[in-house]
């Protein structure tokens, strides 16, 4: 039978004319990425504000954790073993603490196919300690030494948990000694989309602001390669459109999809709405260095006029718990046996009353782009107006508020709210010491409080948690207790992490120790 | 009485005016009298009410509440004050500094007409919003910066306008001859061409009212403009904006109390204009 002959009976138009119709139907309902493109459609609000790995300080750590490798990857919270290999396959330390030994991976390349070994690794840290954007984590560093190609060895002036400071998030990338000699020559190497990385993805193609498209490393050294080839991601700064794009089907996931709008998510049986714990964590710096707010009887009043449940609520629309002074739950040196203030309004005007406080009037001010402090902060207002504190409230963006209470602390504003996060999963290194310890000049212990007792089990914690972290972890807890008792802040509420994770795909689950990131590389379908 | 209220006429010309009128007179009477107005007159001015959160509207709250349980009913009515606040204030000051400077331009002219006017030009090049929105970079969220950074953008469409008016009267030959007497300038200045150049003046601040809610609003919408926990319009907008599918009535009212306000006020614009410009009324 020809061809025209076949087509000229009506039945057989009939079938083929219904098919035609039925694989169109079909195609239009298959998934974007079953279509064997392999390419995965994100939508997120993270923007670069650099491509270089050692300056790298923001939220381009969504895309770094794809293209850049650290020693160890730390698991999250309750997972054992508590660090899982990337470029270091093995390490040990001393006794002491001091002396850290890891031994890299064989067989792992950078995106130009050169080797990762040891050279690399110490140019890279090296690198970091000098002129990176998070080099203060590489303070206890004296020396690194390279025995051989896949062995470095890191010698430390302290004690400290080089396990935990090799898996940061910031600051501890191995990159590729030539884009590190590269960018040293032009500062401007990386704007046009070179990568020095050994991760699963290289940058494909970047357009600022708008979008950035990743593709698979063919070489890269793990054996399970990654499902989708391509990662198309666009940056939108709009949670709601972020929402509208991956229920449309505009892109297959979204990750900056609003608070508010998670009730609604949960009932479509297409979502997971998962929560996390986060190393997130809102507090309030009071100005302890002016009457009455030096008086800890008064901070501690304050404290209490506060509904810790509203503010969770309202704040973080109820994906949040009230936190336990500055270090979040799930982070190291979290303690869930330090107390928590609980709102006690009658004994709160009682105390003001005792203390002499009357008609305080305080300035409160807070960053106007974060949408939950926006929220939570009429609270505050409220609470401390039904104890007869009047709050003027001022939201003026992050920098501008930063620079103010930075500038002439003993004018600057009464009380300061945060959404502050420790820059490695360490809150013993960072929160406690970089919220409360005392400096000469404040950079963010915006309270202003000096207390050297505290300062001197904040010190020993640290020195002592390279090598006997039981040990740090008590002083770390005695020193979170004189943050209650003292009061120089107001602990609000730790937030959760929520996602919202389209069934017909499965996602890496988030790791509260890379906050910012996405794991592309374990993407697949359901 | 009669004579003076004879001259309000036009505020009533036809259908579309009297409601816009009509309107206005909400508009300005919810703003003097919020306190009394408001249903809930605490939550207007700020007080959050936790338990009553995300309630559709219904009678014991006509317009539902926000998410921090707050009645938009008052929230609306008490966000009448900084609409119209601002509104009076960005073009009264612009209206005030444009003038001074038209004035001065218009009738001096030579070189201080030139400086003044490349001045302004260098102003009107930018697009107003943007030009606020640089300036309230600079100076930092707030209704106060809003408001300034408003007259910075909005003053020389005034100086250009009213520097087109004094030029003409000052060519008048009595204004000609008031000079020639040796009549002072500031008399001539005020006598003369200030009287003269007060139509066009009152036509282009009635028009500008609205206009001025619209940018107050758009600052406040994208968080540069009135802060929380004030009742702005604006601001309520953008506050309901991620909630938009569930609590739809939050942006929507909001949304709705600026849009027939700035449609208010530029009928009203528009029928002064007609009855202050005898050629627009012959047409």
């Amino acid at each position: 039978m020809s061809m025209k002959t076949a087509f000229s009976s009506p039945r057989v138009r009939l079938i083929a004319v219904v098919s035609t119709a039925l694989l169109a139907v079909a195609s239009l309902s298959i998934p974007t990425v079953a279509q064997g493109a392999g390419v995965f459609k994100v939508a997120t609000s993270a923007a670069v504000t650099t491509w270089d790995p050692v300056q790298s300080f923001s939220t381009e750590a969504f895309y770094m954790t794809n293209i850049y490798e650290p020693l160890l990857w730390k698991n999250p919270d309750g997972i054992t073993p508590e660090y899982s290999p990337a470029l270091a396959t093995s390490w040990t330390s001393s006794k002491d603490g001091k002396t850290w030994t890891f031994k890299l991976r064989a067989g792992a390349t950078f995106h130009d196919g050169s080797p990762v070994n040891s050279a690399a690794v110490k140019a890279s840290f090296d690198s970091s300690k000098k002129i990176g954007g998070a080099g203060f984590i590489w303070d206890p560093l004296k020396s690194v030494e390279t025995p051989s190609d896949d062995t470095v060895v890191l010698t430390l002036s302290y004690a400290a948990p080089m396990d935990l400071i090799a898996s940061s998030t910031y600051g501890a990338y191995i990159v590729n000694p030539k884009a590190l000699a590269a960018v040293a020559a032009d500062s401007k190497y990386y704007e046009s989309g070179k990568d020095g990385g050994s991760g699963p993805y290289t940058i494909s193609s970047y357009k600022a602001g708008s979008s950035v498209v990743l593709s698979a490393y063919g070489k890269h050294w793990a054996t399970d390669k990654p499902d989708y080839s391509t990662i198309d991601i666009s940056i939108v700064p709009d949670g709601i459109t972020a929402q509208q794009m991956m229920t449309s089907g505009q892109v297959d996931w979204s990750t900056n999809i609003p608070l508010t709008s998670m009730a609604t998510l949960k009932k479509n049986k297409k979502y997971s709405v998962i929560t996390y714990k986060s190393p997130f964590n809102y507090v309030g710096y009071f100005n302890t260095l002016r009457a009455p707010l030096n008086n800890p009887v008064v901070r501690q009043a304050l404290s209490m006029a506060l509904n810790y449940r509203d503010i969770t609520a309202i704040g973080g629309q109820g994906y949040g718990t009230q936190a336990r002074g500055v270090v979040p739950a799930g982070i190291y040196p979290y303690d869930p046996a330090i107390p928590q203030y609980s709102m006690a309004r009658a004994k709160a005007k009682t105390m003001l009353d005792r203390a002499g406080v009357k008609d305080l009037k305080i300035k409160i001010t807070y960053a106007s782009e974060n949408s939950a402090e926006a929220r939570f902060v009429p609270l505050i207002k409220d609470a401390f107006a039904a104890i007869g504190v009047t709050a003027e409230v001022q939201g003026i963006l992050f920098n501008q508020q930063w620079a103010a209470a930075k500038k002439d602390p003993a004018n600057a504003q009464d009380l300061f709210i945060v959404k502050y996060w420790p820059t490695y999963s360490d809150a013993g290194v960072d929160n406690l010491w970089s919220l409360f310890h005392s400096s000469t000049k404040p950079f963010f212990n915006l309270s202003y409080w000096k207390n050297a007792a505290y300062d001197k089990l904040v010190d020993d914690a640290i020195e002592l948690s390279g090598s006997d972290k039981a040990a740090a972890q008590k002083l770390y807890s005695q020193a979170m207790m004189m943050l209650y008792t003292e009061a120089p802040g107001l602990y609000l509420y730790d937030e959760a992490q929520v996602s919202v994770v389209p069934k017909k795909f499965s996602i890496p689950k988030y790791n509260i120790n890379y906050p910012f990131s996405a794991f592309f590389a374990g993407v697949k379908l359901s | 009485m009669k004579t003076k209220l004879a001259g309000l006429s036009f505020l009533f010309k036809d259908t579309l005016t009297t409601i816009a009128t009509v309107m206005m007179s909400i508009f300005i009477g919810a703003a003097i009298f919020a306190p009394w107005l408001a249903p809930f007159p605490k939550e207007g001015a700020g007080e959050t009410n936790v338990d009553n959160i995300y309630i559709g509207p219904g009678w014991h709250h006509l317009l539902g509440t926000d998410e921090l349980g707050r009645d938009l009913l008052s929230r609306i009515i008490y966000g009448a004050r900084p609409a119209l606040l601002i509104a009076l204030a960005v073009v009264g000051f612009a209206a005030i500094i444009g003038t001074l400077l038209g004035l001065i331009a218009g009738y001096r002219g030579g070189w201080i007409d030139n400086i003044i006017m490349r001045v302004s030009e260098l102003f009107l090049s930018f697009p107003p919003l943007l030009l606020s929105l640089v300036a309230v970079t600079f100076l930092g969220p707030g209704l106060v910066n809003a408001l300034i950074a408003l007259i910075i953008s909005w003053w020389p469409w005034y100086a250009r306008l009213i520097r087109v008016e004094a030029s003409i009267v000052r060519s008048k030959p009595y204004v000609e001859i008031s000079a020639a007497m040796g009549v002072p300038d500031r008399i001539i200045i005020v006598r003369h061409i200030l009287r003269n150049v007060t139509t066009p003046l009152i036509v282009q601040i009635a028009a500008d009212l609205g206009t001025v809610i619209l940018a107050a609003g758009s600052l406040a919408f994208i968080g540069l403009g009135a802060q929380p926990p004030s009742a702005d319009w604006g601001l309520m907008v953008a506050q309901g904006r991620n909630l938009i599918f569930d609590q739809w009535w939050i942006s929507t009212f909001s949304g709705l109390a600026i849009f027939l306000a700035v449609l208010s006020f530029n009928i009203i614009g528009d029928a002064l204009r007609d009855h202050f410009d005898p050629r627009i009324a012959r047409q």
